[in-house]
């Protein structure tokens, strides 16, 4: 609910560069045009694994119109292309530049490569087979034996969570669930596929222009793939058409830089949607097999199992501690694993390992319920994470903001009341998340004619800009109208951390508070020398400065930062650097309804509720917006997405008709509830509300289905297929 | 997209030479599936030859003797929307709604989703059961087959060099005859069907059923009918049974594959299951609305 006493935080405003977005104005990455620029484009390997005995580029050099062909060879030690092994399918193995991308393409087509196809394991399950093929020829990795005692295959990582006793626990058990849960590949499917632009000047120095979630970072990346120093490098970001974690990695920025140094002219490299799906930054999919156990009154006593996580060449492995989620379970035995699999190492997507952790978790809940003879909400407020608890994240609670957040959605979905039909069914899942903050920074300067600019290292994904403007107007008493917001560049702004973790809003948000306190206080000094009073006696309120008690003596905010400029201490401005800034988890929690078509097993969403404990809304209609977005994108995780893989560890869908996506239709007016029960850290109260919706929501819907037509469908996505294997499988059962 | 050279004829002889003249060439009417292709070079033609300029190409228009006549350059949007063909025509109809988006079918063109020749083509199942035939003009004058023979396989129909579709008629169906048809697919819109089916019916007064149709979409390298599945309903009144056994032969009838999409045993199943139900739809919209009031 807003706050009365504020005039422009809190407030349903639209996103300022929102007319310019959807009128088309808006400049993205491809836009950058430059004089003499190049188009690169890059030969990807069509194996999942495979030698490379040779490369053939000579063809491709004579034809006219391609500038360079970049093999590893040319790259001097750099690993930036494949040298002597392609270790997935898209497998950067040669980069060509040309005055035009058809020629490009053409001369990609020319350039022979003679391959030793290998083995390739994909599915972390069979990956880690003693007898599995080898992911990764001489990757490092962990010594885990099975039962008997042979060693396991292309385990990268591992790690393992042990507290209290298990055994005894499930002994004593009166309801015990056990699962295997899958879940593939998991793509952003952003709008906007990475595009960059690369010129190097005459100094020595690069520019970059690129569609990142965060410029310090991609400049990071770029200085170690290449091995120059990042004072070399100038990256400037652009307004992004979507990231959801993939654009904190690099794509082919290294390729556009190094490319520009060599030929000397400006180089661009757009990737297309289906080297997306091939080389992006995807979510891993992952194995689990997961037992819970509870007592008849519904206290889960005991959680044991393990993850693989499908890691891709890097074998990275993912979040363990989420299979106990936001509940308080004292037994755990877990055992997590990076696998390594012929695919791109995944990324970061928008609460990375959560949706797919409660997918198992939250399905294994609501079995257990439904064993005991307890409503599924009743299991959850029974065990969840209560005022005066420790978090796994090792922060004390201060509020029962999850337990809030689940009556809240049960309220909402009139759960237990509404008459359901046959094969209609309701399902709840819950998720938590703490954002990160900092390091992140505001500018701020006051023209002649009281408008305000903002200047700022954080990339805007989500109304980021809009929300500083709010606070800025805020605390300077202006119309949000009269302030504006920059992004600056890696040149013009301190170092600046990624847009992602949920925290630009909390954390640049506390910067634009922060600095706009700064100018406020610099304001009043100011308007003290004109009104002849003491700063201590002025207020400062609809933009006027006044002395208190005597509203006649006053003098405008345009005013002053007028007469400021000619000033012994100079222009109105403020600023202020955010390092770290303490945080707490929020909540969300789906209800969904069902209607199960039994005969084709398509599911129908009639109906979502998305609640979450969002502190304080900034923009509540920003927000309602994040949840919605991210409770679509959890939804269809669960119903159609997720990428394939053939025998030869080939994706079978790298497009946007084959990997599925919802339309309109759809999805339902997805319901939002904001929980507002405010945290005393974040800027006006809120906390990080980006990542938090897009984990229940496929649970949800797999709890929903259970509940319309009696079968648990424990894999990812919950296609028609599945849930009439599941069916078939419930009638011989 | 490689550099082409264009034509947009104004008469059927100049788009008949430039086919002729370019053997390359590849026919263009709403661009919905050639400009993709073309722009990610899977398909990469000298010539393009654009047919939306020809006479009457946009044709839709129905007659009670000859039935309803689809234009080379008629889109999706327009048999959708067109009532002649949801009222006589509902498995045609229907089968248009099913394509892409709005976008999409106000430039996706009937005549270019068969020459297509997908076994998942929308409109197939319906313009088969409806007995459609295609019109085509070509160096040696013009020739007419029916939809069902002139889908050769995937990307592949029965045009020669020189040839291309001008149009096609589908007959005027019979007092008390109904069709329908739906598709399954993991969502709700711009999708390709995991299967299709078509089917239509045509009952005596006393509701025996006197003619039967049914045609499945993406369960063989063509849009296949169930000739046995048909056969089983002539004859006979369309009892829940009757229809049951149709719909289990038409799944026996099939010839799918397992793919990205599916399975084949799914897609069978999803024969039976859908063949079933459009039975009953066509069966429904077979019956004067007056008799169905009364039941």
């Amino acid at each position: 609910m807003p706050n009365p006493s504020l005039n422009s935080v809190g407030k349903r405003v639209g996103r300022l560069n929102g007319p310019d977005i959807v009128t088309g104005r808006t400049l993205y990455a491809d836009d950058i045009q430059l004089q003499e620029m190049l188009h690169g484009r890059v030969l990807r390997s069509p194996h999942a694994h495979a030698l490379i005995r040779s490369i053939d580029t000579r063809k491709a050099r004579k034809l006219p119109g391609v500038v360079d062909v970049i093999t590893a060879e040319e790259t001097d030690g750099l690993s930036i292309l494949a040298r002597k092994e392609v270790r997935y399918q898209g497998d950067k193995v040669a980069v060509v530049v040309a005055e035009n991308p058809d020629i490009a393409l053409d001369a990609v087509e020319l350039i022979e490569v003679d391959y030793q196809v290998l083995g390739s394991a994909t599915d972390p399950f069979e990956g880690i087979a003693p007898n599995a093929p080898v992911a990764v020829r001489g990757a490092k990795n962990e010594d885990v034996r099975d039962e008997n005692g042979k060693r396991y295959r292309n385990v990268a990582a591992r790690d393992e969570i042990v507290q209290g006793d298990v055994d005894a626990a499930f002994a004593k058990a009166d309801a015990v669930v056990e699962n295997i849960y899958r879940a593939p590949y998991w793509h952003q499917t952003y709008m906007e596929p990475n595009s960059c632009t690369a010129q190097a000047q005459p100094g020595g120095r690069v520019t970059l222009w690129t569609s990142c979630q965060g410029s310090f970072n991609i400049r990071s990346a770029v200085a170690d793939a290449l091995k120059i120093g990042e004072g070399r490098l100038r990256v400037v970001p652009l307004e992004m058409g979507g990231g959801f974690g993939a654009k904190n990695r690099l794509f082919c920025e290294a390729h556009a830089v190094f490319a520009s140094i060599r030929t000397g002219r400006p180089v661009k490299i757009l990737i297309n949607r289906e080297e997306e799906f091939l080389d992006g930054h995807p979510a891993p999919g992952c194995w689990v097999r997961l037992k819970t156990a509870a007592r008849k009154d519904g206290s889960i006593t005991a959680v044991e199992g393990r993850i693989l996580w499908d890691g891709g060449i890097g074998g990275r492995n993912g979040n363990l501690a989420r299979l106990v989620g936001p509940y308080n379970v004292p037994n755990i035995r877990l055992e997590g694993f990076g696998v390594r699999t012929n695919k791109p190492t995944p990324g970061a997507y928008r609460a990375p390992g959560a949706p797919q952790t409660a997918m198992a978790r939250e399905s294994n809940i609501d079995a257990l319920a439904h064993k005991l003879g307890i409503d599924p909400i009743d299991i959850r407020l029974k065990n969840a994470v209560r005022k005066g608890d420790r978090t796994s994240g090792g922060v004390t609670l201060p509020h029962d903001w999850l337990a809030n957040t689940i009556k809240a959605a049960a309220k909402e979905a009139r759960w237990g009341k509404t008459g359901l039909k046959k094969n209609q069914g309701m399902g709840i899942a819950c998720g938590d998340w703490q954002n990160g903050s900092g390091p992140t920074n505001a500018f701020i300067a006051l023209s002649e004619d009281g408008s305000v600019q903002v200047l700022t290292g954080q990339v805007d994904i989500t109304g980021l800009h809009t929300v500083m403007a709010q606070i800025v107007a805020e605390v300077l008493t202006v119309p949000v109208g009269k302030v504006t917001v920059q992004l600056g560049d890696t040149d013009k702004v301190p170092y600046t951390s990624l847009s992602a973790g949920s925290k630009a809003a909390y954390s640049a948000g506390t910067a634009a508070r922060k600095a706009a306190e700064g100018a406020r206080e610099r304001l009043l000094q100011e308007a003290a020398d004109i009104l002849e009073a003491a700063p201590a006696d002025l207020e400062l309120k609809g933009g006027k400065v006044s002395v208190i008690g005597l509203p006649s003596r006053s003098v405008t905010v345009a005013d002053v930062a007028s007469s400021a400029m000619d000033s012994n201490d100079g222009p109105v401005t403020g600023q202020w650097i955010v390092g770290k800034i303490p945080t707490y988890p929020s909540y969300s929690v789906n209800i969904a309804t069902v209607e199960v078509d039994p005969g084709t097993g398509r599911v129908h969403l009639l109906d979502l509720v998305a609640a979450q404990d969002v502190g304080r809304a900034l923009n509540p209609m920003l927000v309602e917006g994040q949840i919605q977005g991210g409770a679509t994108q959890s939804i269809a995780y669960g119903m159609m997405e997720g990428m394939i893989y053939d025998e030869e560890g080939r994706v079978r869908n790298a497009n946007l008709l084959d990997y599925a996506i919802p339309t309109a239709p759809d999805m339902p007016d997805i319901r939002t509830v904001l929980v507002e029960e405010g945290c005393e850290h974040g800027p006006y109260g809120a906390k990080g509300v980006g990542e938090p919706p897009i984990i229940p929501g496929a649970a949800a819907v797999a709890n929903a289905i259970y509940d319309a037509v009696g079968v648990r469908v424990t894999e990812l996505p919950m296609t028609p297929e599945r849930v009439v294997a599941a069916l078939d499988q419930a009638r011989e059962d | 997209m490689q550099a082409f050279e264009y034509f947009q004829p104004k008469t059927v002889r100049e788009a008949v030479q430039a086919l002729h003249k370019h053997p390359k060439a590849m026919v263009l009417a709403g661009g919905t599936d050639l400009l993709v292709r073309m722009k990610d070079r899977v398909n990469r033609p000298p010539a393009v030859v654009d047919v939306k300029r020809l006479p009457r190409s946009d044709d839709l228009s129905y007659a009670g003797k000859t039935g309803l006549h689809i234009g080379a350059a008629v889109s999706m949007r327009q048999v959708e929307l067109s009532s002649v063909a949801q009222s006589r025509f509902g498995a045609i109809a229907q089968g248009a709604t099913f394509v892409g988006s709005i976008q999409i079918r106000n430039r996706a063109t009937v005549i270019g989703n068969v020459c297509n020749a997908a076994p998942s083509a929308d409109t197939a199942p319906g313009l088969i059961v409806h007995d459609a035939k295609v019109q085509i003009a070509g160096p040696k004058g013009r020739r007419t087959m029916t939809v069902e023979d002139f889908m050769k396989g995937p990307g592949k129909n029965d045009l020669k060099r020189g040839e291309f579709v001008l149009g096609i008629q589908v007959p005027a169906p019979k007092p008390r005859t109904g069709s329908a048809y739906v598709r399954h697919t993991p969502r709700e819109a711009m999708d390709i069907a995991v299967v299709g089916v078509g089917a239509s019916v045509t009952l005596s007064p006393k509701g025996i059923c006197t003619a039967a149709g049914i045609c499945l979409g993406a369960v063989a390298p063509v849009p296949l009918r169930a000739t046995k599945a048909e056969s089983i309903l002539v004859g006979q009144k369309l009892t829940p049974g009757k229809i049951a056994q149709a719909a289990l032969v038409a799944s026996d009838e099939a010839r799918p594959i397992t793919d990205v999409r599916a399975t084949a045993g799914f897609r069978r199943e999803m024969v039976r299951v859908l063949t079933e139900r459009m039975i009953k739809a066509a069966s429904r919209a077979a019956t004067p609305t007056r008799s169905r009031r009364a039941a």
